[in-house]
């Protein structure tokens, strides 16, 4: 899976965010807030192509994490990017 | 030169049918017609008598929306951007191009507008000068925003929700129910960041169906995005959902690709970082009305 071309990280009054336009119905409009560890991956990643497996390396070589948290969090990383559609797999 | 201003900016509408078009305009655009005594520069004018030409060039994008029985569609490509409205009753089409051509340091947009054997009707003549307009804006601090607005104690509210969520019914009961509201305007006022860091809203000649077209403006006291409930209660909202609960008010034309949708999200930061945002959950009732103002004002009956 990778994520979803053409969105970018905007700060809007301090907060990071995406913003998803819906195509054809302006009623999707979404806002998502990224947190700072959010904001890293997303940039790291960019174009990349990523599974759960590596984005817990990513994890455990930045942050002071183990391995089985950081898989845990990578799953919830990617449920939560799933759940904003904003992943294409 | 027909000379409008809106929102304090102003612009110009060049046609040779400059008379037909002028009394076309009386209606809703009477308030706005200026003229320029040579200070105040256009930020852009309007070439009505041109003939839109669409090249073979691929758009970028493509954007298809409807606007009441006629169908809109804005091809975006890298210098200017098209927009057409095909009035279903007629068949005729109506384009305006907004690029970058400019005389005398003066941004002109191309409009078929009055080119055509038929004169433009209203609904189409106000989106595609609303749509120039929003555009120049970008440039300006200025957003139009789907709302009705209605001005309390000297101070605007704007109303915000989809079509059919009750925003106007929301402004009817202030109306009726909190003595001292007037309304501004009823569907695409304007908002200004200004240099000094206050935000205005300004009512503007294009209200929907109701005819409230005024040149005024007012310091915004705050957005009110409306959700139809059992209850009537008021939240002010962080912001992110501050951001989300407005950005989907602004004009859809703008979020199609990102040379719009920046400087946008920009100007609506700015204005966000000195604008509380709420959301209303009500009822179309009178109660309604009270428990926003007593929220917003904390306004004892």
């Amino acid at each position: 899976m990778k994520i979803k071309h053409g969105y970018k990280i905007r700060n809007i009054a301090g907060e990071n965010v995406i913003v998803a336009i819906g195509k054809l119905n302006v009623n999707l409009t979404k806002v998502i807030s990224l947190n700072p560890t959010s904001v890293w991956l997303w940039e790291k990643l960019g174009n990349e192509e990523f599974d759960a497996v590596k984005i817990s390396e990513l994890l455990v070589s930045n942050y002071n994490v183990d391995r089985d948290t950081a898989i845990a969090d990578a799953e919830a990383w990617i449920s939560s990017l799933r759940k904003a559609e904003l992943l294409e797999e | 030169m027909i000379y409008l201003t809106v929102a304090c900016l102003t612009f110009g509408l060049k046609s040779s049918r400059e008379t037909t078009l002028r009394k076309r305009m009386e209606h809703n655009y009477a308030d706005f017609f200026t003229e320029t005594d040579g200070n105040n520069t256009p930020i852009f004018i309007i070439d009505a008598d041109s003939k839109i030409t669409t090249k073979e060039q691929q758009p970028i994008t493509v954007f298809n929306y409807s606007l009441a029985e006629d169908n809109a569609c804005l091809k975006i490509y890298a210098d200017r951007r098209i927009l057409t409205i095909h009035h279903t009753a007629s068949g005729n089409c109506f384009s305006i191009e907004c690029g970058t051509v400019s005389e005398n340091n003066i941004t002109v947009y191309k409009s078929d507008l009055a080119a055509q054997s038929v004169a433009p009707p209203h609904n189409i003549l106000d989106h595609l000068l609303l749509f120039a307009l929003s555009m120049s804006g970008l440039h300006h601090n200025m957003l139009l925003i789907h709302a009705s607005s209605t001005v309390y104690n000297d101070k605007a509210m704007m109303f915000l929700g989809e079509s059919g969520t009750g925003k106007s019914t929301h402004s009817r009961m202030w109306l009726e129910n909190i003595s001292g509201t007037t309304l501004l305007n009823d569907d695409a006022p304007a908002v200004r960041l200004l240099s000094d860091g206050t935000v205005r809203t300004y009512g503007t000649p294009w209200s929907g169906k109701t005819p409230c077209y005024m040149n005024t403006s007012y310091p915004l006291e705050a957005f009110v995005r409306i959700k139809r409930a059992q209850y009537n209660r008021l939240t002010r909202q962080d912001t992110i959902h501050a951001f989300g609960a407005v950005l989907p008010s602004c004009l859809p034309t703008l979020q199609q690709d990102e040379t719009t949708l920046d400087p946008l999200c920009n100007i609506l930061s700015s204005i966000l970082a000195n604008v509380p945002v709420y959301v209303m959950e009500c009822l179309p009732n009178g109660n309604a009305a009270r428990v926003c103002c007593n929220g917003l004002f904390e306004y004892k009956q």
